[in-house]
């Protein structure tokens, strides 16, 4: 019974590995940007004689939740653009890219929706109308909400941050319309953009030519460079 | 299960980044810039004193070689009354009052006058009687 249990504790470890590593690697980033980030706020309320805050006092701060907002939304962003745009346009040898001449939605054969679904495929695949049309869209729908609602915390926290900074200068704070325009919005916003778009940009590039044995990212390592969409 | 999760961390963001972190305490705020000025129109100098923040108590002292008590009702800080309109945004706050404007932060014993007596300049921080260094 009980070796029973820890296998199946096991298996869902092993089966889930990815995610799991990722989300503990997540909550140590984030512990350690909280941790930094208090220390760089009390460091600069000694500079200027303010009170320290607490790590509690932090966390729930708009300084800490414009920095990770402005995170979250510009990877939301990149796998969202990622996502939508190889629809359509193909990197020749990338194993990121379907096959020159593949580009397009697919056909519901292909995509195995309505009548073309399977006996196992997902019941908003089989259903047809709007539940397959919006099942059909889902991840890019969800990537999208994320992405919106990070933008919009950027925001929030962001004029709440920056207006904190302009009252301990002695300026007039502004309202959400006039940091919508204002360069700090936008600078966090293009700043985090760039990299992302960098990123996603030298992957599909990069695996063109170079590889990675073993990982689904790359192609085979003897696969010739014009071969595109194999995965090794 | 995964969509729930991005989900809930994503609402928790607008949540905190709604709030500006932790509900801002602009009754705080607003009684520190009454008290100031009521004890400057009260002639209570030493009151007035202790609501200073240390940079601008410290400032004030070292710009006239007296202490604080002794010079602090003769800056020229306008009388002022009711206040008008209030801005808290972490631990930064302006209180806009009937007469003057007054900028404050939060410290641990409470909310300090940063700056007071000041007028508003177009594109500039405003320019105030007293204030920090």
């Amino acid at each position: 019974m009980s070796s029973a249990r820890s296998r199946t504790l096991r298996e869902t470890v092993r089966d889930n590995g990815l995610g799991l590593v990722f989300g503990a690697l997540l909550l140590l980033a984030l512990l350690g940007q909280a941790f930094t980030g208090q220390a760089e706020i009390n460091s600069q309320a000694d500079t200027l004689g303010l009170a320290h805050v607490s790590f509690w006092e932090y966390v729930t701060s708009s300084n800490f939740t414009v920095d990770v907002a402005e995170n979250w939304q510009s990877e939301y962003l990149q796998f969202l653009l990622y996502i939508l745009l190889t629809v359509w346009l193909v990197q020749r040898g990338s194993p990121e890219s379907k096959k020159v001449g593949a580009s397009g939605r697919g056909s519901d054969r292909e995509q195995k929706v309505g009548r073309y679904a399977e006996e196992d495929s997902p019941k908003w695949a089989k259903a047809g109308g709007w539940r397959t049309r919006i099942f059909s869209h889902s991840l890019v729908l969800v990537m999208g909400l994320v992405f919106l609602g990070s933008w919009l915390a950027q925001l929030v926290a962001g004029r709440s941050a920056y207006n904190s900074q302009q009252l301990s200068n002695l300026e007039d704070p502004v309202s959400l319309g006039g940091y919508l325009m204002a360069p700090d919005f936008w600078n966090r916003t293009l700043q985090n953009w760039q990299s992302e778009l960098l990123a996603v940009g030298s992957m599909a590039v990069l695996s063109v030519y170079l590889r990675e044995r073993g990982s689904p990212e790359s192609k085979p390592v003897g696969a010739p460079h014009d071969e595109t969409a194999v995965e090794g | 299960m995964t969509v729930r999760t991005v989900a809930a961390a994503v609402f928790a963001v607008l949540v905190l980044a709604g709030c500006g972190g932790i509900a801002p305490d602009r009754v705080g705020a607003e009684q520190a810039a009454r008290d100031f000025h009521t004890a400057l129109a009260e002639g209570s100098s030493a009151r007035a004193c202790g609501l200073l923040a240390p940079r601008t108590l410290q400032e004030l002292e070292d710009s006239t070689g007296k202490s604080c008590g002794t010079v602090v009702d003769k800056q020229g800080i306008p009388r002022a009354q009711e206040p008008e309109t209030v801005d808290v945004y972490g631990n930064n706050a302006r209180v806009v009052l009937r007469g003057d404007i007054v900028f404050l932060s939060q410290f641990g014993s409470g909310w300090k006058v940063v700056a007071a007596g000041c007028e508003p300049r177009h594109d500039r921080p405003y320019n105030c009687i007293v204030k920090g260094g």
